[in-house]
């Protein structure tokens, strides 16, 4: 008759040894090289001669860096609006693209194309969207009899602009995380809520959104992540223009590292960003990270 | 909950409108892959390619090795593909199932590889790379892929844990091991979410640009995506219709995976014969 | 039956000293370039040539990277100890390269070389290259931005003569003035872009970006010329609208030369890589080609980019390098070059000799090539110091941009600019 104690033990070999494949793998290639870029950080490097050890000058410097707080301050500011957006028009969409009705799978896709089609095509019919002279926006405002806009050119909305693109080209991406996630929650019980009168809206407050807790749980994190390391999308619009207005933190960690020769201050900015995201990781792992249970219907 | 026909129509309509605006850049794409370079900027910008010409396509079959890469890119995103989805679904079960000193501590040393922005692990793996001798050879593009990596096992960990418990109790007090209750009734469960991950880890793979740029010297080594950058873009101007017939031939795959993934987004749990 | 024994051991013997020599005497040959796959065709007759003279050479390995990506790409390499043995090098990372070692001197080599001598090279592209007289990377290109494409179309339309070598910039404005069109509140057809180039107008008005190019410690873009001439460009823009402003060219999604191209400019000022880059638009444009106009008081000066191909420090193989790069940046590399290209389209050559036979070829996409010699001789590069790129990044571009948007005083900020540039020179 085996022990609590030993099938306790069972379990915890069986827990190595379903993760060893992954965490061999997450390991070698992943942090090692991570931790390789900490010691970094504590170098200054500028690829062509070997790295030289000066400890955490590269973090006293980045604080009195200007462009590391526009970085920041872009980055932040893109991510705000990205991210809450983002995560209520996809769940809106996975929402709408749940309904059975025939032929939903062709919008389903539809709605991924976006995600997949090269950024320059896309960034090439947003820049007409945004056109102050011939641009569909303008042309409405105009309509309505409100001044047309600069858009792009204008430094306090070209940011703004941008988001908007980025937040209509990923809907699909997190509508599809969504989508499963919201297959996941068992029909019974919303049979059973309906037998008790629930209408459509409580379903979906009290049953979708609850049991959805892991699922957003895990785009948010993942959001936040994207939104702060985002880089090529912002550079093919504007260049980080106009003047720094759109300069985010990852291209001027990208400048350091393969255009102005400071690998090692890069990898700094590399690990404060890190930390930042780690802390605010820990916050959401706080709200939302705790494991569902199924309440008895 | 029957609909009524008002209601399918007005949700018909929603949709179609949203469809419109997903599809005008990849429209705007084809056409322009069909272009000739002179005509893709003209005032006002043309709707359909006129003169219609398959210059952009030609070159792309013709002057690279285009079988050979793009059988790289099959090899090198199936192998991924399937390690991806075998790795990191065992891995997920673990961390959301099953219990072992220092799980969870593990698991955010996991979501911490995530935060990470790769630029600055680019030279330490490519050093790593150059210690294995897998410099220029495939190798270096799929193996780190192939042991799945911290995204597919932070997905697959929440999904696993909405699965209710009952199940796996159940199971086990029918005798099942991990690895059956595992194979036979956790991965069944979870089939959107291994689908999403499938088409996920395709679209990364296939896309993947920068590090096989860096890491591939040889033009029949290349993958394809770095293949036609390297076409299209020059120094100082971008070839636009080769560019975009490109952009388009790598849609096409990805596209493919998803649209026949989507049969797996079934609906997942039967809880009846559970209760009681 | 043991002589025939002997037989095969001596044989065995032999065949695997044979091979085992091989292994000895394999070379390999490793060259890395930004250019993409349709001009590196012509490396087929580079290659090909240079086996002649090196049988003993059994690979050379062409690594062919796009623009963007190639810089870090072989900082990567070099960072890891794979630096290829031929490496292009910008001129703006060129100065941090020679200031850490990472390229070679060459100059014993050219000294040795028939036809390769200091010479036979555009004196200022070559001196972009040397340090204290010591030549460490060979030109590959002279194209100076010192090129005028014009629409002759658009100028027959509108019954205003073409360009000619004597132009100053009233000569510019007054054609720019005849050949742009309105319709309603938008322009329909500018008259003259200079590409964002406010260096041209610093340069060709007597300014300078610093004091000294080769030994940079002061900024000067705040002296009265430096000024007035980005005034010139601003003015160009937004008093007589003869000009683009970088708002309109970034939201048309196209570049300069796709408007050029689509007869939405008539004159267009940069270097000479936009109609290498598009021959067979050129060629249909017939475009036309002039020396880029001097400034008020008649001075020429060009603001100079390009690339110098240069051996690599660490290379086990320095002479086949050499050797490697005469080829291709000499006669038979040019001419395989041309031979593989569209309607002849190459970048013109910095080595003198080659430039001559390239001009004196037919080149149906465009006229006139030899301004790209003349401009050459007037021919300025940015100042010579490895934290160029970063100071231009951080203190110039985001500033300019904003002026050139007319949304930031020209003088105090230009002042400022000076100001900031000049810290970051003299600071270690």
């Amino acid at each position: 008759m085996t022990t609590q104690s030993t099938l306790k033990r069972q379990e915890h070999i069986a827990g190595y040894l379903f993760i060893l494949p992954n965490l061999i793998g997450v390991l070698v290639f992943v942090v090692l090289p991570v931790i390789a870029g900490l010691v970094l950080s504590f170098t200054r490097w500028d690829l062509l001669t070997p790295p030289v050890w000066i400890n955490i000058d590269n973090y006293k410097q980045l604080l009195h860096d200007p462009l590391f707080w526009v970085g920041l301050k872009n980055s932040a500011y893109y991510s705000l609006l990205t991210v809450p957006a983002g995560i209520v028009v996809s769940l809106l969409l996975a929402l709408l693209v749940n309904i059975p009705l025939k032929g939903i799978n062709i919008f389903r896709t539809i709605y991924f194309i976006p995600v997949v089609t090269s950024i320059t095509a896309i960034s090439l019919v947003w820049k007409w969207l945004y056109n102050p002279e011939f641009g569909i926006l303008n042309f409405i405002l105009e309509k309505f009899g409100l001044p047309p806009q600069q858009w792009l050119n204008d430094v306090h909305l070209a940011m703004p602009c941008i988001a908007l693109m980025s937040i209509w080209r990923s809907m699909g991406y997190n509508m599809v995380i969504f989508l499963a996630g919201i297959k996941a929650i068992p029909t019974q019980l919303y049979e059973a809520s309906r037998i008790d009168g629930a209408n459509r809206f409580q379903m979906l407050w009290h049953i979708t959104l609850p049991l959805l807790k892991p699922t957003l749980f895990f785009v948010l994190v993942m959001s936040i992540i994207g939104s702060l390391q985002v880089f090529g999308e912002i550079y093919v619009m504007t260049n980080g223009g106009p003047g720094n207005a759109t300069l985010t933190y990852n291209y001027f960690l990208y400048q350091n590292a393969f255009l102005w020769f400071k690998m090692g201050y890069a990898a700094s900015l590399g690990y404060v960003l890190f930390l930042i995201i780690f802390v605010l990781t820990i916050i959401q792992f706080k709200f939302l990270g705790a494991r569902i249970s199924y309440e008895v219907f | 909950m029957k609909r009524s026909l008002i209601e399918v129509i007005f949700i018909l309509f929603i949709l179609s409108c949203l469809a419109v605006m997903a599809l005008i850049p990849f429209f705007w794409m084809l056409s322009t892959s069909f272009k000739e370079s002179g005509k893709v900027f003209t005032y006002p910008p043309q709707i359909l390619p006129d003169p219609f010409v398959t210059e952009g396509y030609h070159k792309i079959f013709t002057l690279i090795p285009f079988a050979k890469q793009f059988l790289n890119s099959v090899i090198v995103t199936s192998l991924v593909l399937i390690g991806q989805l075998i790795c990191c679904s065992l891995a997920g079960y673990s961390f959301a199932r099953l219990d072992f000193p220092g799980r969870e501590t593990l698991f955010m040393i996991y979501l911490g590889t995530l935060m990470i922005p790769g630029y600055v692990t680019l030279i330490p793996t490519y050093i790593m790379m150059r210690f294995f001798g897998w410099i220029n050879t495939l190798y270096a593009i799929f193996v780190p892929g192939l042991f799945g990596g911290a995204f597919g096992t932070f997905l697959l960990r929440q999904f696993f844990m909405t699965i209710p418990k009952e199940l796996e109790d159940a199971a086990k007090i029918d005798g099942c091991g991990y690895f059956r209750i595992y194979s036979t009734i956790m991965l069944p469960q979870v089939t959107p979410a291994l689908a999403t991950l499938g088409v996920f880890t395709f679209m990364g793979t296939w896309n993947d640009f920068f590090w096989p740029l860096i890491v591939i010297n040889s033009e029949e080594k290349k993958t394809i995506t770095v293949a036609i950058a390297t076409l299209s873009r020059s120094y100082y101007s971008t070839d636009w219709p080769t560019l975009m017939a490109g952009a388009t031939l790598s849609l096409i795959p990805v596209l493919a995976v998803f649209f026949s993934a989507q049969k797996y987004f079934t609906e997942g749990i039967v809880l009846t014969g559970l209760k009681g | 039956m043991k002589r025939s024994m002997y037989v095969w051991a001596v044989l065995l013997v032999f065949l695997l000293t044979v091979i085992n020599l091989q292994t000895v005497y394999a070379k390999k040959l490793v060259v890395a370039s930004f250019y993409p796959i349709d001009k590196v065709s012509g490396w087929e007759g580079v290659v090909k040539e240079f086996k002649k003279i090196h049988p003993e050479v059994t690979e050379i390995e062409v690594q062919v990277t796009s623009g963007d990506e190639y810089l870090p790409k072989l900082l990567t390499q070099i960072a890891s100890g794979t630096a290829p043995d031929v490496i292009a090098v910008e001129n703006t990372p060129f100065p941090e390269f020679v200031a850490k070692g990472v390229v070679k001197d060459v100059t014993s080599y050219m000294e040795k070389t028939k036809g390769f001598s200091k010479k036979d090279f555009f004196s200022h592209l070559l001196d972009r290259y040397t340090v204290n007289g010591k030549v460490y990377g060979i030109p590959y290109d002279c194209q100076p931005q010192a090129c005028l494409f014009y629409n002759k179309k658009l100028f027959d339309e509108a019954g205003v003569a073409y360009p000619n070598d004597k132009w100053r910039w009233e000569d510019l404005l007054k054609a720019a003035q005849k050949l742009t069109k309105k319709s309603g509140n938008r322009t329909t057809q500018y008259g003259f872009d200079p590409q964002g180039n406010w260096q041209y107008f610093v340069y060709t008005n007597g300014g300078y970006l610093v004091d000294n190019v080769k030994k940079p410690t002061k900024c000067v873009l705040d002296s009265s010329r430096a000024i007035s001439g980005v005034q010139f460009y601003v003015d160009l823009m937004y008093k007589y609208g003869v000009s683009p402003s970088p708002a309109m060219i970034q939201s048309s999604g196209a570049s300069s030369t796709d408007l050029f191209l689509t007869g939405q400019i008539a004159m267009s000022y940069n270097g000479f890589w936009q109609a290498v880059e598009h021959p067979k638009q050129f060629n249909e444009m017939k475009a036309g080609l002039a020396l880029a106009p001097a400034g008020p008081t008649g001075i020429r000066r060009y603001p100079t980019g390009g690339t110098a191909y240069c051996v690599s420090s660490t290379s086990k193989e320095p002479d086949l390098a050499w050797d490697f790069i005469t080829i291709y940046m000499g006669p038979v590399g040019h001419k395989a070059a041309y031979e593989s290209a569209t309607l002849g389209a190459i970048y013109p050559p910095a080595h003198i000799p080659s430039f001559n036979w390239y001009v004196s070829r037919p080149n149906p996409f465009i006229e006139n090539i030899q301004v790209n010699g003349v401009g050459a001789r007037y021919a300025i590069f940015s100042p010579f110091d490895g934290r160029w790129p970063e100071i231009t990044s951080r203190h110039i571009t985001p500033e300019m941009d904003l002026i050139l948007r007319n949304e930031k005083p020209l003088a105090p900020t230009m002042k400022s600019i000076s100001e900031q540039v000049t810290k970051a020179l003299q600071s270690k």
